[in-house]
């Protein structure tokens, strides 16, 4: 099967909420191109470094003169291998992260 | 609960030729030969089936396939003299998520593919020319 491009949202208050579930101190906060995230002491603003096909790259910076954090989300660990799906484009806003899926498709193995 | 992850809409295309090998291959044994050809509002079947030393051909068409909340439902048109021959032949390979209403309609349940925290609408499905157009509508995925 095959796809158009499409666009998925993952929802900053349902992120917030599994966040604190796990962490119950923590908090997220959602703003237009960076996340606060704090939990007791701790502070860091995260942004999107970079995205790539199938990448996408966030940036946790603690302090202004300390290199950020890296993280990098891979699809290919999400994701079965059948599935070919690339990331066009990632942004992040008030309301979560909105990611941009390119044409894709997927050819289960047979049964 | 709002989803952790949703979308508006996605257009999904099915490959003709890949349903036609997945049909062969989950019939072999069964029939001697097997097609399906996806023209623009019709999946025509052909098929044939050895009764001792004669092959005996049949055709079948799908003029629709139509989605009954969380199934699909694929009525068979069908000669009703072959109708209980391929019946039988279905009854045999059919897979549990997939039942038959009289005279030939294929019921496949969706749900038994997904796991609950995964919620798809499928709005419609098109026959196509090569294959079928899946219109699927406002979804998301929960996560506790």
């Amino acid at each position: 099967m095959q796809w158009d491009p499409f666009r998925i949202r993952v929802n900053s208050d349902a992120v917030a909420a599994l966040i604190r579930d796990r962490v119950p101190a923590a908090t997220l906060v959602f703003n237009d191109g960076f996340i606060e995230a704090g939990a007791a002491s701790f502070h860091a603003r995260i942004t999107l470094a970079a995205t790539s096909p199938q990448e996408l790259r966030l940036a946790i910076a603690v302090k202004d003169d300390v290199p950020a954090i890296v993280v990098t989300v891979s699809l290919a660990t999400l994701l079965p291998g059948f599935v070919d799906l690339v990331i066009a484009g990632a942004e992040i806003t008030r309301e979560g992260v909105i990611v941009s899926l390119g044409p894709g498709g997927a050819d289960p193995p047979p049964a | 609960m709002t989803p952790l992850v949703s979308w508006d809409g996605i257009s999904i295309r099915v490959d003709g030729a890949r349903v036609n090998a997945l049909a062969r291959q989950q019939v072999a044994g069964q029939l001697d030969d097997l097609t399906l050809t996806f023209r623009a509002g019709k999946i025509h079947v052909a098929g044939r089936r050895k009764v001792g030393i004669i092959p005996l051909p049949f055709f079948a068409d799908v003029n629709s396939i139509a989605v009954e909340g969380k199934s699909v439902v694929v009525p068979v048109s069908i000669p009703a003299i072959v109708a209980p021959v391929i019946r039988a032949i279905a009854a045999a390979k059919i897979p549990p998520f997939v039942t038959v209403r009289p005279p030939l309609t294929f019921v496949v349940q969706l749900d038994r593919f997904l796991p609950s925290f995964v919620d798809v609408q499928i709005r419609e499905i098109r026959i196509i020319d090569g294959g079928l157009a899946v219109n699927i509508g406002p979804g998301g995925v929960s996560w506790k």
